[in-house]
């Protein structure tokens, strides 16, 4: 049962109409994308750069991570990748408290999967399996801190894509609330719910590159 | 007498500016900023020129001797010449060109400056905390291990990457979508297909730069070692990564400047530009091919043979488009009636120094030739006939050009013609000496050089010091022109876009009335104007 | 008043196939990792990869119903990707192969055989 609330959006004085304004943004998010995906490129090259160098050492590397928990984050992340196309879908049938709880699952799957990462984090720490500063696990590989100087860097970066997720979607729930979202205008829940999927994106080729080869 | 309300007088004090929405306030910002950077990094230049009068030590050691010249080519291409004609030109002309009354993304518009300035207030700043000496370009290992402000600069230049990110996005929007009704693609001025072109490569090219200056930091916060022989990795992966941004990054530089060319010629020789599409074809090409050329930067560098001689063939295809924007505009001057005031001075300029630079820039591409002229000064002069020579002049060409529809005023005609054949003057004496110093073997870089290569240099600083003179000069007749200029019209040149329909400057809506969609090229003879 | 053909709405049929098949082949991709199959691990992960990137993009992302510049956008930057990788890889691959010439060169002056450092 749709909410009767709902808050009328005001199109930008620079645009000629609704319908201009939706396209334009859309325009404009897909352009980010593209800008992300070509951030993150340079990772894989180095990824695969250094893999060819070093074939032997990446394998044994990977065999020190996780894949268990790995593979939860990943179905996780999954999950809330479903949860966010069927908030966006609820926004543009008005049905506003559906949006809103599918957001709030949203964000729990994105805590979910940040808590995990502390877990394997706080694990490899402990061990010294880190970039060459903080290095001290004992290996006879001599140059397994590149492999972990990749990990690091790699989740961490997208890690932190995570979080800037999470508080769009705060952001969003806060307005969905007030009914700001329906199927007059519902640009901001499918810009932040392209996002979205592009960091999982990002997580769908991680997993098995770094955890699973 | 009732002053006329427009988007300068709208409305008064600091907040209104630092926190405008419109595009013609932030045009003028931007303004600010590069001219205090080109202030900077001009300074810098004539130090490095003052020190070069002699093979030994005159002013400074060779330390501070090679943080002038990273902190000269730092500025001048991250803070000056890549924002320089997006930031001021194309903010303040491309909503009035396509008939809007803003950007796609106003907001944005004002943090692509926020990050701007926070990239210039880092590099200012980081002068006081060790100011970088490993060249403009950062290559590991050094990079890693200099006990300079390494990571406070790269933060600055990353911002001032997500500037320029956020401008493409912001550009490449408005002209896909907020163009008149009447303006199909191939009705648009060529300044929109160059901007738009431009944003192609903003957006694919710069986020690698991002990464790799992150790198950079990573490399030296945690010593992840990718880039560090010592520690495993590879430098040459950091060359491969820096030039896939920076060689695109120079086509960010040239193609608004093609675009701001293509604009002022058919004006000035009141004629219809040859080769339309062929121009609007090319700038694409450009954009497109730009991302296939990066190696030859690394041609000396250890890259494969077979790399070397990919990227080799693929170099000498990217001239190709630029060759042919070059012919379609002398096409353009012949036969047309030609209007020699000063916009169109500092085009003929362009054409020259660019075409100069152009063609040494197929010699650098080379092979061949490069593993001997690879670091030297022949590659130096190269890229200043280029990025100045070329870009700085089209970019000059189009501030005079517009300078009247931003502020109103018109300028010291007598004063600018004389700057200009000055300016073309010192900036040949400056880098002709350089060219030839490069191919006898001096070396860029530098501090001490041999003696036999003293009097070229000396001949080069006194071209550099004309250079600065001329620059003096300008600041003054276009300030001036602020106070005491006249009053200018709505059209004064006679074009035929649709930002000559605005008031001169516009109020802040841009367009008192609707635009109205004319003819591209159907000029009115002089006498009509 | 928006009407419907400006913008498409997915059905939630196409949500739940396309969140069934993610999960699958999450599960085939992680037991294939787990059988050694040599030289062909690599590949079949990364094309696994590929395939659900490509499902997420098309479907959720609604690119399957994009026209024009979005599209455009998205080969941008697949065509990037592809010449950041392979350009990369036309130096990584080839390093110190040595050419015909160079080998001959070599046999005249065998001082530069050491990695063409002269007399180490």
């Amino acid at each position: 049962m749709s909410s009767t609330f709902t808050k009328k959006h005001h199109v930008a004085h620079h645009f000629e109409n609704a319908d201009q304004e939706f396209k334009t943004c859309k325009v404009g998010m897909w352009a980010f994308i593209v800008q992300e995906v070509l951030f993150f490129s340079a990772l894989f090259v180095a990824y695969a750069v250094f893999r060819g160098f070093y074939p032997d050492m990446f394998e044994h590397a990977s065999s020190l991570l996780n894949w268990k928990l790995g593979f939860i984050n990943t179905i996780v992340l999954i999950f809330s990748s479903y949860t966010m196309v069927k908030a966006v879908k609820s926004a543009q049938l008005s049905k506003q408290k559906s949006c809103v709880n599918y957001l709030i699952i949203t964000f729990i799957c994105a805590g979910i999967f940040m808590v995990i990462k502390y877990f394997e984090y706080t694990a490899k720490i402990h061990h010294g399996l880190m970039p060459a500063e903080w290095f001290f696990a004992s290996s006879e590989y001599p140059t397994l801190h590149l492999f972990f100087g990749l990990y690091f860097t790699m989740t961490g970066l997208h890690g932190l894509h995570i979080i800037v997720g999470m508080g769009l979607i705060i952001w969003l729930i806060k307005r969905a609330k007030k009914g700001e979202f329906h199927k007059e205008y519902f640009t901001p829940v499918e810009m932040v719910g392209l996002y979205w999927h592009l960091v999982d994106i990002v997580w769908i080729f991680i997993y098995p590159l770094l955890y699973l080869l | 007498m009732k002053t006329e309300i427009n988007y300068l007088n709208c409305s008064k004090g600091l907040k209104s500016w630092l926190f405008t929405h419109d595009h013609k306030r932030i045009a003028i910002l931007y303004l600010i900023g590069i001219a205090i950077s080109f202030l900077l990094g001009g300074v810098f230049a004539m130090a490095i020129r003052l020190e070069l009068l002699t093979p030994d030590q005159l002013i400074v050691s060779s330390k501070v001797y090679n943080q002038l010249f990273t902190l000269h080519g730092a500025i001048m291409v991250l803070l000056v010449i890549i924002p320089a004609i997006p930031g001021i030109i194309g903010n303040f002309i491309l909503p009035l060109m396509v008939g809007a009354k803003d950007v796609a993304f106003p907001k944005l518009n004002l943090w692509s400056w926020y990050f701007y300035m926070a990239g210039v207030l880092l590099s200012l700043y980081h002068l006081s905390t060790g100011a970088v000496d490993t060249g403009w370009t950062f290559y590991t290992p050094y990079s890693i291990s200099t006990n300079t402000s390494v990571i406070t600069v790269v933060t600055g230049a990353f911002l001032v990457g997500m500037s320029s990110i956020l401008t493409g996005i912001n550009f490449l929007a408005t002209i896909h979508m907020m163009r008149i009704k009447e303006m199909g693609w191939f009705k648009m001025p060529l300044l929109l297909w160059a901007f738009y072109a431009t944003a192609v490569i903003q957006i694919i090219a710069t986020p690698v730069l991002g990464i790799t200056l992150l790198l950079l930091v990573m490399e030296r916060v945690a010593h992840i070692g990718i880039f560090d022989p010592a520690l495993g990795g590879d430098p040459v992966l950091f060359q491969h990564f820096f030039w896939f941004y920076s060689h695109p990054a120079v086509y960010i530089m040239v193609l608004p400047a093609m675009g701001v060319i293509s604009e002022i010629i058919p004006t000035f020789c009141r004629k219809k530009i040859f080769g339309y599409k062929f121009i609007a074809y090319s700038s694409i090409a450009i954009a497109l091919i730009s991302f296939l050329v990066w190696g030859h930067h690394l041609y000396v560098s250890g890259q494969s043979a077979f790399a070397s001689m990919a990227f080799g063939l693929l170099t000498f295809i990217v001239a190709v488009p630029s060759g042919i924007k070059v012919f379609n505009w002398i096409a353009t001057m012949y036969k047309g009636a030609i209007d020699l005031r000063s916009p169109f001075l500092y085009v003929l300029a362009f054409l020259v120094l660019f075409t100069i630079g152009g063609l040494t820039g197929i010699i650098n591409g080379t092979l061949s030739l490069d593993l001997h002229l690879h670091d030297t000064y022949f590659i130096v002069s190269h890229f200043h006939y280029t990025m100045m020579g070329g870009v700085l002049i089209a970019f000059i060409a189009g501030l005079h050009y517009w300078w009247p529809k931003m502020f109103g005023k018109m300028y010291s005609e007598r004063l600018a013609r004389i700057t200009c054949g000055l300016l073309f003057l010192g900036f040949n004496i400056t880098f002709i000496s350089q060219f030839i110093l490069g191919t006898r073997g001096m070396p860029r870089r530098y501090h001490n050089y041999l003696p036999e290569f003293q009097s070229l240099h000396i001949i080069s600083s006194i071209g550099a010091f004309i250079v600065g003179l001329a620059f003096f000069m300008m600041l003054y007749y276009l300030i001036d022109s602020l106070f005491r200029g006249k009053k200018a019209p709505n059209n004064p040149w006679g074009g035929t876009t649709l930002e000559w329909q605005a008031s001169s400057p516009p109020v802040t809506e841009n367009f008192e009335q609707t635009p109205e969609m004319r003819e591209l090229y159907k000029y009115k003879s002089k006498d009509e104007l | 008043m928006r009407n419907k053909e400006s913008h498409h709405i997915i059905s939630d049929k196409t949500y739940m196939n396309t969140f069934i098949f993610l999960l699958v082949f999450t599960i085939i991709t992680v037991i294939i990792s787990r059988i050694d199959l040599g030289i062909l691990n690599t590949p079949m992960a990364i094309g696994i990869a590929l395939v659900k990137a490509t499902v997420v993009a098309l479907f959720f992302m609604g690119l399957k119903w994009e026209k024009g510049i979005n599209l455009v956008l998205v080969w941008g930057a697949i065509i990037g990707i592809i010449i950041f990788f392979g350009l990369t890889f036309a130096d990584i691959s080839f390093r110190g192969d040595i050419s015909e010439e160079e080998t001959l060169f070599l046999e005249i002056q065998p001082e530069f055989n050491n990695h063409g450092q002269k007399g180490h």
